[in-house]
């Protein structure tokens, strides 16, 4: 899995969640909290995108990832580690 | 009346499938169209359906500023249908009340009541199935969209509420239950507006199923012919047909109301609940008769003053010949010149929100000077009641009473006034 493709899901996600957003400013090293994401609009989209991706985990491993970029490694990461169906 | 006890009415929002909108559902309650249809592949296969993805087509098309349109599309896009339905009738509410320039007061003085219980179990259902397939991919907001008062939060943050607030459960007199709450509230003098919303029903099909059961729901008669499958009072009538529709009214102090002069939709003048010590189904005359006699009393009406009721009348076989029984024992010698008519045959039963909607329809009446038809009333199961019956009639009526009646003996009436001056 590229990191575009995981790129584009997320962002795919973000603008569902955040439909008002200028899709410029959704960058690697932008936050969903500087995006405007609330705390529930966050988890929303990582969900949103771990089911695009069919990638699982538990999501407070998720507490050190910092920025868009962050995520992206994690979930190629976690696509990496998985065994495929 | 008394004038002291009455709550002013200063706006409407209503959604139904027989009209969306308040001027779209004046003219099907002014034509008698019907909004019940069939889909073949729903459970149930009959109802009062609002189309899918109405929501944002819908918001576009109130008359509200584009600030206004934002703020409620983002509250909703991603919230439960039912909810959805509320912002749109809250919305609607606001802006026929001239509220969206701004409250007439401080927000802590804004509350907000929302009729219905197990609202969203047609969404409930939906997460299940997901969990079911994958837990790992159900979406966090669910944690906070299954609780019934994510409505109130919801209706709240549009209009910037910081008053009372909760939700008001009653079964199908849930909004009934609601609009006395909120009078209650409005004359103990706990808030200088009040929005009362009645909840869109959202069944799952289990819930659905469930009513078929147990008899509740029909119509396998009427199955190849929608728009006359529900028949209130009428000789051929098997059961309630679902009906999806949410309702707002806006409730103010009289004084508060004249000192901005709020627009006038009319008055919501008492009302009472009262339980028959019963868990069933089955509407009990006599606590349906006590309920309305202790509307009246609660607004000091006399009962000759009363010309429409607006009955509850589901088409079920045995509640509707309990309903008529308690009419006529309130209305004792005056049965003859009461007009009655059933708006459920329009728009189905919105069960939680039946009560909101009927009392908008009611106002919308007595404001119109008209009484809706009900087309399926071929032969009428009593004789001596003043059904309004097939076609549209001119009438100026002035005084009404709404009846809501709910699974476990929940009885409850509201009296409701044509606008008068303030």
């Amino acid at each position: 899995m590229s990191n575009e493709t995981i790129f584009d899901t997320i962002k795919t996600s973000i603008l569902s969640v955040l439909p008002d957003l200028d899709e410029s400013r959704i960058v690697p090293a932008a936050s969903l909290r500087d995006l405007g994401a609330n705390s529930v609009d966050r988890v929303d989209i990582v969900i949103q995108a771990m089911e695009t991706l069919n990638v699982k985990f538990p999501l407070h491993e998720l507490a050190a990832v910092k920025n868009i970029q962050g995520l992206i490694d994690f979930l190629r990461e976690k696509s990496l580690a998985q065994p495929r169906a | 009346m008394d004038q002291d006890r009455a709550v002013c009415v200063t706006g409407i929002g209503v959604t139904t499938s027989a009209g969306r909108g308040l001027d779209a559902f004046t003219q099907a309650l002014r034509d008698g169209t019907s909004g019940i249809r069939r889909r073949k592949d729903a459970i149930p296969e009959l109802g009062g359906f609002l189309a899918e993805g109405g929501f944002e087509t819908e918001l576009a098309g109130l008359n509200a500023p584009p600030g206004w349109v934002a703020k409620a599309r983002n509250l909703g896009r991603r919230a439960p249908r039912s909810v959805q339905c509320s912002l749109l009738v809250a919305l609607e509410a606001l802006a026929r009340a001239g509220l969206l320039e701004g409250m007439p007061g401080e927000a802590e003085r804004v509350a907000v009541i929302v009729g219905g219980q197990n609202i969203s179990a047609g969404y409930h259902f939906a997460m299940f199935e997901k969990f079911r397939r994958e837990p790992s991919f159900l979406p966090p907001s669910y944690g906070l969209h299954f609780l019934d008062t994510d409505q109130v939060g919801t209706v709240s943050e549009l209009c910037g509420a910081r008053g009372e607030g909760s939700t008001a459960g009653g079964a199908s007199a849930s909004g009934n239950v609601a609009l006395i709450q909120g009078a209650r509230l409005i004359r103990a003098g706990g808030a200088d507006v009040c929005l009362v919303v009645g909840a869109m029903a959202d069944l799952s099909p289990v819930e659905a199923h469930a009513l078929e059961q147990l008899g509740a729901l029909g119509s396998r008669r009427w199955r190849e012919e929608p728009a006359r499958a529900c028949r209130p009072f009428d000789a051929k009538r098997d059961g309630f047909i679902y009906g999806q529709g949410a309702a707002c009214l806006i409730l103010e102090s009289r004084a508060g109301a004249a000192r901005r002069g709020a627009p006038r939709y009319g008055t919501l003048a008492g009302g009472a609940i009262c339980l028959d010590a019963n868990r069933s189904s089955d509407l009990n005359s006599q606590g349906a008769a006590r309920a309305m006699r202790g509307a009246l009393q609660d607004a000091g009406v006399a009962v000759d003053k009363i010309d429409y009721i607006n009955a509850h009348a589901t088409a079920s076989r045995l509640g509707d010949g309990r309903e008529v029984e308690a009419i006529k024992d309130v209305l004792q010698g005056r049965v003859g010149e009461v007009w009655i008519n059933a708006t459920k045959e329009l728009t189905g039963h919105c069960l939680w929100a039946a009560g909101v909607v009927e009392a908008a329809a009611t106002l919308i009446q007595l404001r119109g000077g008209f009484l809706h038809p009900n087309p399926n009333l071929d032969e009428p199961i009593d004789g001596e009641c003043r059904f309004v019956g097939p076609e549209t009639r001119q009438a100026a009526c002035t005084t009404a009473l709404s009846n809501s009646f709910g699974f476990g003996g929940i009885n409850t009436s509201v009296v409701l006034a044509a606008p008068a001056p303030f």
